[in-house]
């Protein structure tokens, strides 16, 4: 393990020095600072209609808006931190130098998917404590399962580095890059398709809409975490909350996290064996 | 099976009898192509070989196979008897790519350092100090890649590739970078590590620099060994050239004992001899009979 360890401590300085990471530190300060003011503006109503609490309702619906974009800002991460992980760095020589140490492949694509992950998760879990933190001051609510929803966002976020990894093994930086993103783009379709099936009404849409979600599991992760921001909310608010902003929410629950788990570690095995295969 | 004879710095015996490189019958294919169509090739500990043919006669394919960075299709290969890829042949092994890149933010210190560790080399700091004075970086320690010139970043590749005093040396066109002054360091440490008892594989497009410093030369041609041998094997005589009066005239088909019958023939016949030299092939017409009889 000693070797992989090498390659992880190499790996995490290589993303940590990566323009797109500097780049999008930038760009997360800016959301941020944005998100600060577009809650100071939110105007929330202290009296309550028909019961509900309006002021839960504007604060949820606009923190679900900051879970998107910190979903995406997270799968767009572990995608350049992987995308070029055998291939693109094969091609460009970087590669083959390292490979030839005594160290096995799986150990090198461990190190490098560890590295991967690590940042890109503690890139999501502090950007979400800020935006919860920024939420609470604001608008004076915290959801009540913030933790788990924080936890199933990072999940998914790892999720794509394992499918980013795999396909990095066949494609070239470039064409990883687009073709990860279209499956991202997949899974927010298939969510938009549960949306509309919402109530039941279009079972066949419902249905496929299942299928996305076990195909991406990273989108099923990301509509659970958005399921934890209204779990202890009810009626309307519940119902206006469950159809999510880009995606809609669903209760997971532990489904959601064994079949991410037998997903990862099939797609892991399958990175592994391509790669063994794989002349560099 | 083609088998480099003994050079002179292999009394260097330390590493016992197994070849440090042993490739038989070897055949890669990429799809329908064969780069390698039964390749057989043996370096001992001590040898300076160079692997010489054409663009796409399967040379770097052979060197990436010897690394374990490509999968024969079908054959042996091995390093010291294990088997090329294991960790204990990618222990005894260095190489240096055609094609490589450090990344821009690494020093010349921290690239070497990353390999010491990958290698399990213990060298430290000493190891690292004493490579990059071997290849002329030592002043540039501290450098980043990303500043460096061409020449000096496969001046680091080599340093890279010695990291944990490899027992066999494969490198692919390791002076391509490099200026003349460059070229000279390279062959006198090419020296040095023979003389040490490393086996090194050379593949180079160029022939002086090979005809220069490797005692043994294999010729690859369409992924195939099409001649291979001792320099002075395969150096075969083109005859006698004669300086007379009228000018240079090349007696063909004459060898070195056949000079003084020739000498007195030609001072019967009253022609004036102003100089004498036994003319052999040289290293570009051998590869190039060899390369041209091939595609015949």
């Amino acid at each position: 393990m000693r070797s992989t360890w090498v390659v992880f401590g190499y790996a995490l300085r290589e993303s940590l020095r990566r323009r797109v990471f500097h780049a999008g530190l930038v760009l997360t300060a800016v959301f941020l600072g944005l998100y600060t003011l577009g809650c100071s503006f939110v105007h929330v109503p202290q009296a309550n209609i028909i019961g509900e609490k309006v002021d839960v309702y504007a604060a949820a619906v606009i923190f679900g808006l900051a879970v998107f974009a910190i979903y995406f800002f997270g799968v767009s991460l572990a995608i350049f931190l992987t995308i070029s992980a055998v291939r693109g760095d094969a091609e460009q020589g970087v590669l083959q130098a390292l490979i030839v140490r005594p160290l096995a492949r799986w150990q090198f694509l461990f190190g490098r998917l560890l590295a991967a992950i690590t940042v890109a998760v503690i890139y999501v879990a502090i950007t979400f404590a800020a935006a919860l933190a920024i939420t609470d001051v604001t608008l004076g609510w915290t959801p009540h399962h913030a933790l788990a929803a924080g936890l199933e966002i990072s999940a998914a976020i790892a999720v794509v580095a394992v499918v980013s990894m795999l396909s990095s093994v066949y494609l070239s930086g470039v064409a990883n890059g687009i073709g990860i993103f279209m499956l991202f783009g997949a899974g927010l379709f298939g969510g938009l398709l549960g949306q509309i099936d919402a109530n039941g009404s279009f079972p066949k849409l419902g249905q496929t809409a299942t299928v996305i979600r076990y195909v991406t599991p990273f989108e099923w992760l990301y509509q659970s975490s958005l399921g934890r921001l209204i779990q202890g909310e009810n009626g309307i608010t519940q119902i206006a909350l469950g159809l999510g902003p880009f995606g809609g929410s669903v209760q997971g629950g532990t489904t959601v996290w064994l079949w991410s788990a037998v997903y990862v570690l099939v797609v892991a095995g399958a990175t592994v064996f391509a790669f063994a295969r794989r002349d560099l | 099976m083609i088998e480099l004879q003994n050079g002179p710095a292999e009394r260097v015996s330390e590493h016992g009898s197994a070849p440090a490189l042993s490739v038989r019958g070897l055949v890669k294919r990429f799809g329908k192509a064969d780069a390698l169509g039964g390749v057989d090739i043996e370096v001992r500990p001590g040898q300076l070989v160079g692997l010489l043919g054409p663009n796409g006669a399967g040379k770097s394919t052979l060197t990436k196979i010897a690394c374990g960075l490509v999968r024969p299709t079908s054959g042996k290969v091995e390093i010291f008897g294990a088997r090329a890829g294991s960790r204990q042949a990618c222990r005894a092994i260095g190489y240096l790519a055609e094609l490589f890149r450090y990344p821009g933010w690494l020093t010349a210190d921290e690239v070497l350092r990353l390999h010491q560790r990958l290698a399990g080399s213990r060298g430290g700091s000493i190891e690292r100090g004493r490579l990059l004075e071997r290849v002329g970086l030592n002043a540039a320690a501290g450098k980043r890649v990303g500043a460096m010139s061409k020449g000096m970043q496969q001046r680091l590749g080599v340093a890279q590739a010695l990291v944990g005093s490899p027992r066999l040396l494969l490198l692919d066109e390791p002076t391509s970078a490099l200026d003349p002054g460059g070229r000279r360091d390279m062959r006198t440490l090419l020296e040095e590590l023979r003389a040490e008892g490393v086996a090194v594989l050379l593949n180079s497009h160029l022939l002086s620099e090979v005809e220069l410093v490797c005692d043994h030369v294999v010729i690859v041609d369409r992924g195939h060994v099409v001649e291979a041998g001792r320099l002075e094997e395969l150096a075969r005589p083109r005859g006698v050239e004669v300086e007379l009066a009228s000018g240079a005239r090349l007696f063909e088909g004459i060898s070195r004992d056949d000079v003084p019958e020739l000498v007195e023939r030609l001072v019967a016949e009253g022609e004036r001899i102003y100089g004498l030299r036994v003319r052999s092939a040289t290293l570009e017409e051998v590869y190039l009979d060899a390369v041209a009889e091939e595609g015949e």
